[in-house]
């Protein structure tokens, strides 16, 4: 591969490498939201277990799943700053445990999938 | 953070709010001072780390995006190539028609000079083509609002394969060049319909010109708005065909209920509206007397050229709609 082909390449996989992790960011947030958590807090944790998630996706997707009513939120301003602490709403729980076990069912059959060559 | 800091981050956070909805902006505006000091109390020098961090957030314009979740644009890929298409082809003809109706005019009153000339041709190309990008513009971006609404409120509109039109046979294509032909006549003729008092008055500056009009100018002037009515809605008709490109029934229905309309508009002009000059009869009565001795003659065809107009109106439509109508319909049945 020449230079450009291989500047190419690195975008596809860059591309591809987001557009597969996109999908699991909203299982992973909504697993951590079974008790109330904070923007930022909720981007340390995931970070520290190895779900790199930046801020400026996650904000807005916190923003999206309180819209769609799987989560609710309520400012905290009792501390030194004002924080938004975001946590499951009933509904959240329920599309939690779904999504769970399509989680595992998709890399159950893709484990064997790439497990066979 | 010091006040240099603090400068930086408001502009950051307001530049990211302002493109948002007003109900959401004191909501996000917290939010967002609350994580941008929260990741600059990480940084190793604080002093610099903001920087960091707002390049880390990104581009306030896309970080909004993303608040927002949808795009933003005028006009979607569902019908930019038919914007563009309709662009170039309202431009020729815009082009053509002003530079025709200007030519007429600078061999009626030329101008005093080839800079003067120049200059008038160059504004007034300038503005119609300003003007018929901005109306192109603003009616594709009203077709693209009414598709985000429709796919927003039929959410439960189930697609259905049985749904699908036969492909249609060959002959029932409409060829592109028919209504772009029709487009670029009907565009000269609104070009040059609307010089026309410009003409006249010029023309009627010069005593020593005869001017034989056989409209009453002051009517003309105040019917010009029908005529341009009638003159839009054929586009629409064409734009229409363009866009379906193929005979088919609800065409044919748009078509000839649009057309309808114009008709009307059309008969009340020729009809109602008393355009024609009456000494329009006698003036070229009196010029055939003098040049072929046949002046009655002359002068009575005249009076009958409003009904013959509009009869050949009325023919013209009802020719065309049962065309329309028969082609819809038995054109578009499958080749089996």
């Amino acid at each position: 591969m020449n230079d450009q082909e291989q500047r190419e390449f690195d975008k596809n996989l860059e591309n591809l490498r987001l557009e597969l992790r996109r999908g699991t960011l909203v299982l992973g947030v909504l697993s951590r939201l079974q008790r109330p958590q904070y923007g930022y807090s909720l981007v340390e944790e995931l970070g520290a277990r190895g779900i790199a998630a930046e801020a400026g996706t996650l904000y807005p997707l916190l923003r999206r799943l309180e819209a769609q009513q799987l989560l609710e939120s309520v400012w905290e301003t009792s501390g030194p700053k004002p924080r938004k602490y975001y946590v499951l709403t009933a509904q959240g729980k329920v599309m939690l445990g779904l999504l769970t076990a399509e989680w595992q069912e998709i890399t159950k059959n893709m484990i064997g999938l790439l497990r066979e060559e | 953070m010091e006040q240099k800091q603090l400068d930086m981050m408001e502009r950051y956070i307001h530049e990211v709010v302002k493109r948002l909805p007003v109900a959401q902006r004191e909501d996000v505006s917290l939010e967002l001072r609350g994580l941008i000091e929260e990741m600059t109390k990480d940084g190793p020098e604080p002093s610099d780390a903001l920087r960091g961090v707002l390049l880390e957030l990104g581009n306030p314009a896309d970080l909004a995006d993303r608040y927002r979740g949808e795009q933003r644009h005028l006009i979607g890929s569902r019908f930019y190539d038919l914007y563009l298409l309709i662009l170039k082809i309202v431009a020729f003809a815009v082009g053509i028609g002003m530079l025709i109706s200007m030519g007429i005019g600078f061999a009626i009153d030329p101008p005093a000079s080839f800079a003067v000339a120049l200059g008038k041709v160059i504004g007034s190309l300038f503005s119609a083509f300003a003007q018929a990008f901005a109306w192109i513009t603003v009616t594709f971006a009203i077709m693209e609002r009414c598709q985000s609404f429709r796919k927003a409120t039929q959410e439960e509109f189930v697609w259905n394969p049985d749904d699908l039109p036969e492909v249609p046979r060959q002959s029932a294509l409409i060829p592109r060049s028919s209504p772009i032909a029709s487009l670029v006549f009907l565009v000269l003729f609104f070009a040059v319909i609307n010089s026309l008092p410009w003409f006249i008055r010029i023309a009627n500056l010069d005593p020593s010109v005869l001017v034989l009009n056989p409209l009453v100018p002051a009517v003309f002037r105040r019917v010009l708005w029908l005529i341009n009515l009638t003159i839009v809605i054929d586009m629409c008709i064409e734009f229409v065909r363009l866009y379906y490109g193929v005979h088919t029934k609800p065409l044919a229905l748009i078509s000839i209920s649009l057309k309808a309309v114009s008709l009307g508009i059309t008969l009340y002009i020729i009809l109602g509206t008393g355009i024609w000059n009456p000494d329009f009869a006698y003036q070229i009565g009196q010029l055939a007397q003098k040049e072929f001795g046949a002046g009655t003659t002359v002068g009575k065809i005249w009076s009958a050229v409003p009904t013959i107009l509009a009869v050949l109106s009325v023919v013209g439509y009802g020719a065309e709609s049962v065309g329309s109508i028969w082609k819809a319909w038995n054109l578009q049945l499958p080749k089996r």
